[in-house]
């Protein structure tokens, strides 16, 4: 799904580049997903990632900051969800199953998914 | 016998000589003649009443030198009073004012101004400083010319926002700007109340607003105005 590629290169650029406007957002998205719920959510996520790209008054943006900041896990189990090999039907258990709010460290990410995976 | 406190409203009677030395005007509608240790209001005789002993009538406070310990203590407490009151009315109408959008406008302002204030290397936050120095210096000049009232006014307006600050610490704290949408919030990770743009009607077709709203990361975002917009367009 070529959409998918799409999708993982805007969160690239959110995560690792954090150079995206929400006017490049609008129009990079891919709208042919526009009536599909499971992709709808993730634009949610990143959409909500570029808003709150935030720094604190005279201060540089802070790449930790935004490293933990819960929009920022969110993003990460996103975009590890949409690499893995699933598809469609697999990609939306995945994610269904994940407890987005659980404080978990981001290292921990790749086991929690790696579980949900083996348990599809 | 009536009992009439007039120690508070003329400093240039003196209690120890009990002879005219001045008028006094204890309750701001009628003028009192003091001769031979009986006052006389203008239009007849006031009635018996008692006066005391101030101890120290050379003392330097603005108030008068006749002024009680308790006097004193009672301005300052009805002062304290005010004040606290003061401080949470000015708190209330802070709050009324984030109804508006100019509230939170001037809310945004007012937190980059507080942040200026700590910037060490800013022509403003130097000039603010310099200000606020100042400010500081006056005040301290004028405390001896200050009621206990005005003493007591200032001192509960203080305490009462020493305890706001001691209560919103966590609320500054979770102060962020989002220089990508032009706006700010406050950000308790799992919430955020914001004020930012954000688009309604659709990415592509769709119109930037600035609203004030709510999120709630990976549940719900930009409440109420999203979830209108989706209910109006059907989608």
């Amino acid at each position: 799904m070529n959409e998918i590629k799409e999708i993982l290169g805007i969160i690239e650029m959110v995560l690792f580049k954090r150079e995206i406007s929400l006017n490049e957002l609008y129009f990079l998205w891919p709208e042919s997903l526009s009536d599909d719920e499971f992709f709808e959510n993730i634009y949610d996520d990143i959409e909500s990632a570029v808003e709150h790209l935030s720094f604190l008054p005279l201060k540089e943006l802070s790449k930790s900051q935004f490293r933990n900041s819960v929009v920022y896990r969110i993003l990460v189990i996103d975009y590890k969800i949409l690499k893995s090999n699933f598809n469609i039907n697999q990609l939306k258990v995945a994610r269904s199953r994940i407890d987005f709010h659980k404080q978990v460290q981001l290292s921990e990410i790749d086991d929690i998914i790696t579980n949900i995976i083996e348990s599809i | 016998m009536a009992s009439l406190d007039i120690s508070r409203n003329f400093s240039k009677f003196s209690f120890s000589t009990g002879k005219e030395v001045d008028t006094a005007n204890p309750h701001g509608e009628r003028e009192y003649t003091c001769s031979d240790g009986k006052w006389t209001a203008e239009g007849g005789t006031l009635d018996e009443f008692t006066v005391s002993d101030s101890g120290d009538s050379s003392g330097s406070s603005s108030e008068g030198a006749g002024l009680t310990k308790g006097g004193i203590v009672s301005e300052f407490g009805s002062g304290f009073v005010d004040g606290f009151g003061g401080g949470v009315d000015s708190t209330v109408d802070f709050f009324k004012s984030l109804t508006t959008e100019q509230g939170w406008k001037d809310l945004g302002i007012g937190m980059v101004d507080f942040a200026m204030l700590g910037c060490q290397t800013c022509p403003q936050g130097m000039l603010m400083r310099s200000q606020l120095a100042n400010n500081t210096y006056s005040y301290i000049q004028n405390i001896p010319n200050m009621t206990a009232y005005q003493m007591g006014y200032d001192f509960g307006f203080g305490s009462e926002k020493a305890l706001e600050i001691l209560a919103t610490r966590k609320l500054v704290g979770s102060f962020k700007t989002y220089p990508r949408a032009n706006g700010f919030g406050f950000d308790f990770g799992s919430i955020r109340f914001d004020v930012h743009t954000f688009r309604l009607g659709g990415r592509k077709t769709g119109y930037n607003v600035w609203r004030p709203h709510i999120d709630i990361p990976g549940k719900v975002k930009h409440w109420p105005w999203h979830q209108i917009d989706k209910w109006k367009r059907g989608v």
